[in-house]
């Protein structure tokens, strides 16, 4: 297919394939035939799993390929210029007053030694600095001279956000690139981002094309969506039309894949009177004085699922941390069923203990021992058999050929699998998820969800699920429990919960979610 | 400032720990500074009246303490051997080597830096490779071997410089600079390998960091973007080995020295010891202890200056 680029376009994709270097011609691309047109001022959000191409796609745009990839065929123009071909200093002319594009990684975008002054200073001359500094800092919400000298380490994860927009926008580029603007932030500060996204866009009218893993982030700042899978782009078209009735077959399942507050995935199971762990007036100080629990009373039944929702610095993961013994409690008393008392740390409780409490971390890759196989990993502390494990990996959904299959050779939900299947070996009475599914694509987590429901419905073990996602959690417990600086304040069943809030984080939690539902 | 005040108190505690360790350990070794004085010739009378005379017959404890309060008051001790204060012995040797170690690390450490820079830009051209290849094998030559290739190359074939010093230990400075040369020379080709191979290698990871793409796609020029974003982040590791190596350059020159029959404190380090001239081997024991206990104080502070991370207090 051939297109012609009017003067109206910004950027333009023309048959474009990228290739690996030195790779055989009938493997998959990166990217293939992707054809793709942005009007000046238009804006654009792509969306699809990790390896679907999307950030090659975002970066090729500002004329960036990784070392390692070649375009194969077609042509990328950007305001008119074939940025991979131009020399340094033709790009350099371009990034920043023409094209911007902020990167995914925001914790490690911002140069650590530089102030926040010094990061404008690369590109505005010192005469006009301050005004224009202060200007673009007020417009991303940073008032004020008091974010002028603060490193990065200093600002907070939104900030720092903040301050990489404001320094792509400084000088009013016509075309600003965005990868996966929210997925290091919390949901109600990330939303907050997206409104200011939203706003600029309105108020300065550049193009904007956004790339997330999220549907509900790409839709919330873009009038026409593409959705990508395995490098392709599988459907493009205005925003509410592809959500209201997408058309591919994987555009169907990632809509329907988002979890909704009002719709259960799991029953909630016969609960006895047994409980599995009692906690009375639980604190729990890390640091020097920062409290990450205070006072907390909490009481789960055989069979209970409990949902933990709350930002970072909440106190959730510390919870979680002190019930298997990671982090030593400082005030109350905490209890399993039969009484055992858990503040002893994890190295000192015996067997029985250790093998009734298990959790599953939020990333497989770091509580997988790369170099050793799945059977290696399972069978390490539970002496578990080979068929043993089998069974285990078959619950968790993985057939028999994971057994001698490494890390690297899985992707991130089957890893996620086999962590799980490691943790049900033990046979737990109470099973800790920390964010298990918050490092998978959305068809994944959905996939993994389903089969942790099942599992608990098998079994009847009690859980505690951790999440930031209030749908993700609603859809799943029977109880859900909000924390905010290490306080709950807020507790009781779904239905409670979600229909009559009272406190209003939560409340604020609920309309995201809401809102992001109802694109 | 806190964390400083914290590092001087545990160095100086160390200083003192392995001070009396130093002490201690010599005291062990057979022979002392009469049956150095003596040698061969020495007859069990004449030994036991010279240790009588130098009060080499009391207990350890008591010599220590002798030792050490002599120490703080700025005395370092008498070589029997040598008949001589060994402050008037050490320190003109201390400022031959200091000479030299000037030398080598003003020649080294800012092309190491400047050549590291640039080989880390570009990691992946054969240059790039074949220099940082042949640093390896600068650093693993002895350096006798480096010292005897110069002296062939530069004192022989092409008579530059002079290829042993014959200058006197107390020789003014400039009439020892032209014999400075081949040693210091010795001692930065090894230097120079070790720095630059860490600027380079520190190079190479800073540039491949998400927070240099993200300023080049801001539009900062290349020259801004070494100066303010790289260079910075670079420098911390190579601080660190230019510390050790600047106080190896004081202290571990003890091969060069002799090789060049340099009158400096590594050479002294080596008569002292087969001498069995204990007097003068434990001040030189020392001055290493201190030399490498302030310089890794040196760095650390360095250290801080570039990255406020270590600075601040907070998070």
């Amino acid at each position: 297919m051939i297109t012609t680029l009017t003067q109206s376009h910004i950027l333009g994709f023309s048959n474009v394939t990228v290739r690996i270097k030195n790779e055989a011609r009938d493997s998959r691309p990166i990217l293939e035939a992707i054809d793709l047109q942005l009007e000046r001022g238009e804006t654009l959000g792509i969306v699809g799993g990790s390896g679907s191409g999307k950030s090659t796609l975002l970066r090729l745009a500002a004329g960036v390929l990784a070392p390692g990839l070649v375009l194969d065929q077609g042509e990328v123009t950007t305001v008119g210029k074939n940025l991979l071909v131009a020399t340094p200093t033709e790009r350099g002319n371009i990034y920043g007053s023409v094209v911007a594009l902020v990167a995914q990684s925001i914790g490690e975008s911002l140069t650590p030694h530089l102030t926040v002054l010094s990061h404008f200073r690369d590109t505005v001359s010192d005469d006009v600095v301050d005004e224009r500094v202060l200007e673009s800092l007020a417009e991303v919400g940073l008032g004020g001279e008091k974010y002028l000298h603060r490193y990065p380490h200093q600002l907070s994860g939104g900030e720092r956000q903040r301050v990489l927009l404001a320094l792509a926008l400084v000088r009013s580029p016509q075309l600003l690139l965005l990868d996966e603007p929210t997925s290091a932030l919390d949901v109600s500060i990330g939303s907050e981002v997206l409104t200011t996204i939203d706003r600029l866009q309105r108020s300065r009218g550049f193009a904007l094309v956004c790339v997330s893993h999220d549907l509900g982030v790409v839709s919330q700042i873009s009038k026409r969506i593409a959705v990508m899978n395995l490098g392709r782009i599988v459907e493009l078209g205005q925003t509410s039309q592809v959500l209201r009735s997408p058309s591919h077959e994987y555009t169907k399942s990632l809509v329907s894949s988002i979890p909704k507050l009002d719709q259960r995935i799991r029953e909630s199971s016969s609960q006895n009177n047994e409980t599995v762990l009692v906690c009375r007036g639980l604190g729990i100080v890390r640091g020097q004085t920062t409290r990450a629990i205070d006072s907390l009373d909490l009481e789960i039944k055989q069979g209970e699922v409990v949902g933990v929702i709350g930002e970072s610095g909440s106190g959730k993961s510390s919870l979680l941390s002190a019930i298997c013994g990671l982090v030593s409690v400082t005030d109350g008393s905490l209890h399993d069923g039969e009484g055992y008392d858990l503040s002893t740390a994890v190295q000192m409780r015996p067997r029985e203990v250790l093998s009734s409490i298990q959790m599953v971390f939020q990333n497989p890759d770091d509580s997988l021992n790369p170099m050793r196989t799945v059977a290696q990993s399972l069978s390490r502390y539970t002496h578990a058999t080979n068929s043993e494990i089998s069974s285990a990996l078959l619950s968790v959904g993985l057939g028999e050929q994971f057994l001698m299959r490494r890390p690297r050779e899985m992707s991130g939900g089957e890893k996620q699998r086999a962590a799980i299947a490691r943790a049900l070996l033990a046979e737990p009475r109470l099973l800790l998820l920390d964010e298990v599914t918050s490092a998978l694509d959305v068809t994944v987590q959905a996939a993994v969800m389903k089969t942790l429901a099942d599992l608990q419905r098998k079994l009847n073990i009690a859980m505690i699920i951790v999440s930031h996602d209030i749908a993700l959690i609603a859809s799943f417990v029977d109880r859900i429990l909000v924390l905010r600086h290490g306080q709950l304040v807020e507790q009781g069943s779904v239905d409670e919960v979600i229909n009559s809030p009272q406190d209003s984080y939560t409340q604020n939690l609920i309309n995201i979610s809401a809102r992001r539902a109802a694109i | 400032m806190k964390n400083l005040a914290r590092r001087v108190v545990f160095s100086l505690a160390t200083f003192i720990a392995l001070a009396i360790v130093s002490f201690v350990g010599v005291d062990a070794l057979p022979g002392d500074g009469c049956t150095a004085l003596l040698g061969r010739f020495g007859t069990n009378a004449k030994i036991e009246a010279c240790r009588q005379e130098n009060n080499l017959n009391d207990s350890v404890v008591v010599r220590l303490k002798d030792w050490s309060g002599d120490l703080v008051s700025g005395d370092l001790g008498y070589s029997i051997k040598r008949d001589e204060q060994v402050s008037k012995i050490i320190m003109p040797r201390l400022r031959n080597t200091a000479v030299m170690a000037a030398v080598a690390a003003l020649i080294a450490f800012p092309s190491a830096i400047v050549v590291g820079l640039l080989l880390g830009r570009y990691p992946r051209k054969r240059i790039s490779k074949a220099v940082n290849q042949f640093s390896v094998i600068a650093m693993t030559l002895p350096e006798f071997v480096i010292a005897t290739v110069l002296w062939l190359v530069l004192s022989i074939w092409i008579p530059i410089f002079p290829g042993v010093s014959v200058m006197p230990s107390n020789a003014t400075v400039l009439q020892l600079l032209p014999n400075v040369w081949l040693p210091a020379l010795t001692l930065a080709v090894v230097i120079f390998a070790h720095s630059m191979r860490t600027m380079r290698a520190s190079v190479t990871n800073v540039q491949n960091m998400p927070f240099v793409e993200s300023a080049r796609l801001r539009g900062t020029n290349e020259r801004k973007m070494i100066k303010r974003h790289i260079v910075p982040a670079a420098l911390p590791p190579v601080v660190n080995v230019v510390a050790l190596d600047g106080a190896w350059l004081l202290t571990g020159t003890f091969v060069t020295e002799a090789a060049f029959n340099f009158q400096g404190l590594g050479r002294l380090a080596i008569d002292a010891i087969s001498d069995r001239d204990t007097a003068l081997i434990l001040p030189i024991i020392l001055f290493g202890l201190a030399v490498y206990l302030v310089s890794s104080i040196l760095a650390d502070s360095l250290v801080r200056v570039f990255d406020p991370r270590l600075r601040s207090s907070n998070r």
